[in-house]
Parts: C-alpha cells; sequence; structure tokens
C-alpha cells in the first residue's frame, strides 16, 4: 500500500454506496492542496446539464483544514464552495467521506438551502488511520513493560515543538522518546 | 480567482496559538530516537501496531493537530488501542469523548482526563503535559497493577477497534437506508 492510496476512501465504503447511489466520480482534497486552478479543472469534467436524483459525486476531505479566526469553517472547504458555487453544480449531488467529525455542522454554515444539502459521512474507517488489512491480536504482555511511557513525535507541528520542551528531561529509563522533525 | 483564500502550505500544520512563543523555534530542537523504537516513521510495518508497545504502560500520543474546532483523529491515538495500552492525547478538544461514542473506554481512574474537555488549547497543553509527568513519575508496579486490573478494557478497545470497519458500514447502510 502506498502513502498515496490510503488518503482515498476505502474500497468497502464506496462498494456499499454505489448499491444505492451513481457514483460519476470520487476526488480527494489531497488531490488539490492548494491548487484550485486544478479542483476546478477536474470539476468541470463533472459538470452535467441534468443530475439524476441518485448521482453523486464522492469526495474524501481527510487532511486537516486551515482554521482562522475571521472564518467559521475551513479555508479548503470554504474555497471548494466557492468553485462550486462558480461552476454551478447542485450540492445534493457532492457526497463527502470525512474523518473530520464536524465537517457537517461546517457544512451547514456554507449550504443553508434546505433542499440542495449535500450529504456528509463522518467515519474514523480510513486507510490513512485505519488498518484495512485488520490488526494483529497481541498478548497484553505485562510483564515486558519496562517503562512508563512511549511519546513519539515525526512531522513538524509547533505543538510538538512545545511537547519537546516540555518532555526533554524526563528520564530515558522512565520515557522512551523520538523526535524526527520531518517536513514531508 | 481572486475570490479563494491560499496559505502559504508550510505553515499548514502550525497552531497559531503557538506562533511566536519562545518554545515554536525548531533551532533548539535535536532530533533523536530512543534506540527501542524500531521502523521507520509512516513505515507501514509499524503504522498501525508496533512490538515495541510491548516496553510501555502509556502512550503519549502527540495528534496531528492541537488548535482544532474538533476531535481529529488518527492512527496514532487508534496504535494505543491496537497495542493494547493506555493513552494521553495531545490534541483537539473532545478526542477521548469521541472515542467513547465509538466505544472505546480510557482510564480516568489513574488519568486525569479533564484536559479533553478544555477548550483553550495552551490550558489542554498544559494539564496533558501535567498528566505526562505524573505518569512518568508513578511507578511502573502501581501501572501494572492497574492494568491488570482493567485487562477487560483493553480487550474490550482492541475488538472495537478490530470490528470499527464493520461498524462503520453498518451505519451508513443505515443512515442511507441501503440494504445489505
Amino acid at each position: 500500500m502506498n502513502m498515496k492510496t490510503i488518503f482515498k476512501i476505502p474500497v468497502a465504503v464506496e462498494q456499499l454506496l454505489s448499491k444505492k447511489y451513481n457514483l460519476i466520480d470520487a476526488l480527494a482534497f489531497t488531490d488539490f492542496y492548494n491548487d484550485y486552478d486544478q479542483l476546478k479543472e477536474k470539476l468541470l469534467t463533472l459538470k452535467q446539464e441534468k443530475y439524476d436524483i441518485n448521482d453523486r459525486i464522492l469526495i474524501s476531505h481527510t487532511d486537516t483544514d486551515f482554521y482562522f479566526k475571521q472564518c467559521n469553517v475551513g479555508l479548503h472547504l470554504l474555497n471548494f464552495f466557492t468553485i462550486i458555487d462558480q461552476i454551478d453544480i447542485p450540492r445534493y449531488v457532492l457526497l463527502f467521506y470525512t474523518n473530520h467529525f464536524g465537517l457537517g455542522t461546517e457544512i451547514k454554515k456554507l449550504c443553508k438551502e434546505e433542499k440542495d444539502q449535500p450529504g456528509v459521512i463522518e467515519s474514523f474507517v480510513y486507510d490513512l488511520h485505519y488498518n484495512p488489512e485488520g490488526y494483529k491480536d497481541v498478548d497484553i504482555s505485562l510483564d515486558k513493560i519496562s517503562h512508563q511511557a512511549l511519546c513519539m513525535m515525526n512531522m513538524i507541528r509547533s505543538h510538538r515543538y512545545a511537547l519537546y520542551h516540555q518532555i526533554k528531561d524526563i528520564s530515558d529509563d522512565n520515557l522512551i522518546a523520538s523526535y524526527t522533525g520531518n517536513h514531508q | 480567482m481572486n475570490s479563494l483564500i491560499k496559505v502559504d502550505p508550510a505553515n499548514r500544520y502550525n497552531d497559531c496559538v503557538f506562533n511566536g512563543t519562545p518554545f515554536t523555534t525548531s533551532t533548539d530542537v535535536k532530533n533523536f530516537r530512543n534506540s527501542m523504537i524500531t521502523g521507520e516513521p509512516n513505515d507501514m510495518d509499524t503504522r498501525y501496531q508496533a512490538n515495541f508497545y510491548s516496553s510501555i504502560a502509556v502512550d503519549i500520543v502527540s495528534e496531528t493537530v492541537l488548535d482544532y474546532p474538533y476531535a481529529y483523529i488518527t492512527e496514532k491515538t487508534l496504535r494505543a488501542f491496537a497495542c493494547k495500552r493506555m493513552l494521553i492525547v495531545l490534541g483537539a478538544p473532545g478526542t477521548l469523548k469521541l472515542l467513547h461514542t465509538m466505544g472505546f473506554q480510557t482510564f480516568p481512574d489513574l488519568i486525569d482526563e479533564t484536559y479533553d474537555d478544555i477548550q483553550d488549547p495552551l490550558k489542554r497543553f498544559k494539564s496533558v503535559v501535567n498528566e505526562v509527568h505524573k505518569i512518568c513519575n508513578t511507578s511502573l508496579n502501581v501501572l501494572k497493577t492497574y492494568m491488570q486490573t482493567n485487562v477487560h478494557k483493553f480487550e474490550s478497545n482492541f475488538l472495537t477497534l478490530q470490528n470499527l470497519q464493520q461498524t462503520e458500514l453498518l451505519k451508513i447502510a443505515q443512515e442511507h437506508s441501503i440494504k445489505i
């Protein structure tokens, strides 16, 4: 499994939804990260004069969004709907699959027309975060415990800088830690 | 597309609350990794479950985001359940609450989990750090005894995780009136 495919909606979910909906296409926000021209181009190819009642464009929104005080929704989401308005695709055709357990609320702020609401499925189950091939049933093995805690910090985040400074003096006998500071 | 707002991708994960405070600069952070941690970051062999978890009692999860409007849960949090370990989450508020709604159990009688309700990110951060220090100063015997008496929770969390996809599929089917 490569990193690109794990951003996608799980096959089992897509298969389930296709029992009811005619899935015109499936997009991932991560495919258009900050490239809104490309996103608009893609959405234009999906624009139809008329959609059937069960037609859906499946949209995966897995990566984090930007939030700032002047705006009460995520920036990528706001930009996405700005493009949708420009292209004039009916909103009921959009079906979001997301691990943002608040996206439904955000979308309601952007889509006020009750009869033309996008669908939103909020779920943990993403290949990115969940092992679709199953988890191995491990033994609890309390006798193997030699340290109180573990803390791994990989990609650079400001809260991890802060945490690093707060735990750096804890003894290696108590805490197993790593800080790799990756940018990718 | 003048009406679209763009941001610098380099800043995509920097929570604004910490920007500009003395401990946020990268120059005073040295990369390090305890030799007990095996595999590479994002390695598929250790991404969801890792053998070295057997050496620890509590996973201090530094989730992807801290200053965020709602819980954002990733494999970092779920890995503690996969490895049958306790967890403290440095993340968005409501993370534990969301886990509870999915059927996961946490450990409030050992770890003060009130940090999960703190909306202010800096106050939540401080509360998490307090718990980290408290756990690191707790004797291994105390932690092991606690875990022994709560084995059922670890097993239950593992099963909840294992069945999560099926549970979610059933939920989606129900909400969208899909026969399966």
